[in-house]
């Protein structure tokens, strides 16, 4: 049944010619619907859990899902000898146990490394090795800004951790020796936390 | 991917940016939160676009009910089309598309930018499929009025169409 033929096909393709959105736009929008995927999800059948995500890549296609799913993929920092790096795709052993939250990233402490995860409203901080919890941050109010953080210099001895998005304000995770920092959207400072201990 | 095709369903039946995009973030939000309880009795696709569709009427409502209407777009003031042609050569399609009562706004995004055939678009409007020809019929034929361009429609007479 085709009748497009009775509308000047000039009005249809001016009905379907939006402008793409953004990718700032749609990662936020992928992002925020994919926050809320029930929980219930993960515990049905595997057949059943294979179709919701083959569900979720038709909607959104894969390299939005993955882009959305891979909070420090993009994540670029300008360390001081002024050659833009990418902070690696981090990988989790940790992730059975947070299936609320996603990963922001890695990074080593004490001679063992680290996750961090993120879930609204806490950072959890994981020591890889064995799995365990070893804080838990409160996230700071985010006030959206449409600024974004291009870039910044990461000192020497700090560690970028990862990128992850709040109210649709991109945030930089970085870890000193010392503390972990949570960059704004403007690439301001806006909160810190020491590092945990060992386990 | 039907991302990009339920953006652009909330954009045409929206018509305002800002709500439009709202409107897309309610839609996929939905969607995920119902997924599971997909039951396949009817194409992924109509299901899609039958939620993407509430989310954007929904978005409608939300608008109305506004106090004021604070970020009103141009397409709210330009004068109704009176049929007789003397409209702005120049009209933008989706501002024209804009004017026309939302159940003809409706059935012809859903019809000539979802792409559905009139069985599908009957199971997301909840009408008989007769009522789904004749708001094309009528949609077409405003939205030809509004744009002042009587080609708009070839002309062609299709017999299903006849006004229910």
């Amino acid at each position: 049944m085709s009748d497009n033929e009775q509308l000047d096909p000039r009005i249809v393709a001016a009905l379907r010619d939006l402008p793409a959105a953004s990718n700032e736009v749609r990662d936020a929008h992928i992002a925020e619907a994919l926050a809320h995927v029930s929980p219930s999800i993960s515990r049905q059948s595997p057949r059943r859990w294979l179709a919701v995500a083959a569900a979720l890549i038709v909607l959104v296609g894969s390299s939005a899902l993955y882009s959305s799913l891979s909070p420090s993929t993009d994540s670029t920092v300008r360390p001081r000898n002024g050659a833009v790096t990418t902070v690696p795709i981090k990988g989790s052993v940790c992730g059975a146990d947070l299936a609320d939250y996603t990963i922001v990233g890695t990074y080593s402490s004490v001679g063992s490394v680290r996750e961090v995860w993120t879930s609204k409203p806490n950072l959890v901080v994981v020591d890889q090795t064995s799995c365990t919890q070893l804080s838990i941050i409160t996230h700071p109010a985010i006030v959206a800004s449409g600024n974004g953080c291009a870039g910044f210099d990461v000192e020497a001895g700090n560690q970028p951790v990862g990128t992850y998005s709040v109210s649709g304000t991109k945030l930089t995770l970085v870890a000193t020796p010392t503390e972990l920092q949570i960059h704004g959207g403007s690439c301001e400072v806006i909160a810190s936390h020491p590092l945990p201990g060992r386990p | 991917m039907h991302y990009d095709s339920v953006r652009t369903v909330c954009h045409r039946i929206v018509v305002n940016k800002a709500d439009a995009e709202d409107a897309t973030q309610h839609a996929l939000i939905s969607i995920v939160r119902a997924l599971p309880g997909f039951d396949g009795r009817s194409k992924f696709s109509t299901w899609v676009y039958r939620i993407a569709t509430n989310a954007a009427l929904d978005e409608v409502r939300r608008i109305r009910r506004r106090p004021t209407p604070t970020d009103i777009d141009a397409t709210f003031v330009l004068p109704m089309a009176d049929g007789t042609g003397a409209v702005d050569a120049q009209m933008d399609v989706a501002q024209a598309l804009a004017l026309l009562p939302e159940e003809y706004r409706t059935t012809l995004v859903l019809r000539h930018v979802a792409d559905l055939d009139y069985e599908e678009i009957a199971e997301i409007q909840g009408v008989p499929v007769g009522t789904v020809r004749s708001r094309l019929a009528r949609g077409r034929t405003q939205l030809a009025n509004i744009l002042g361009n009587q080609d708009t429609s070839t002309g062609r007479h299709n017999p299903d169409e006849r006004n229910t």
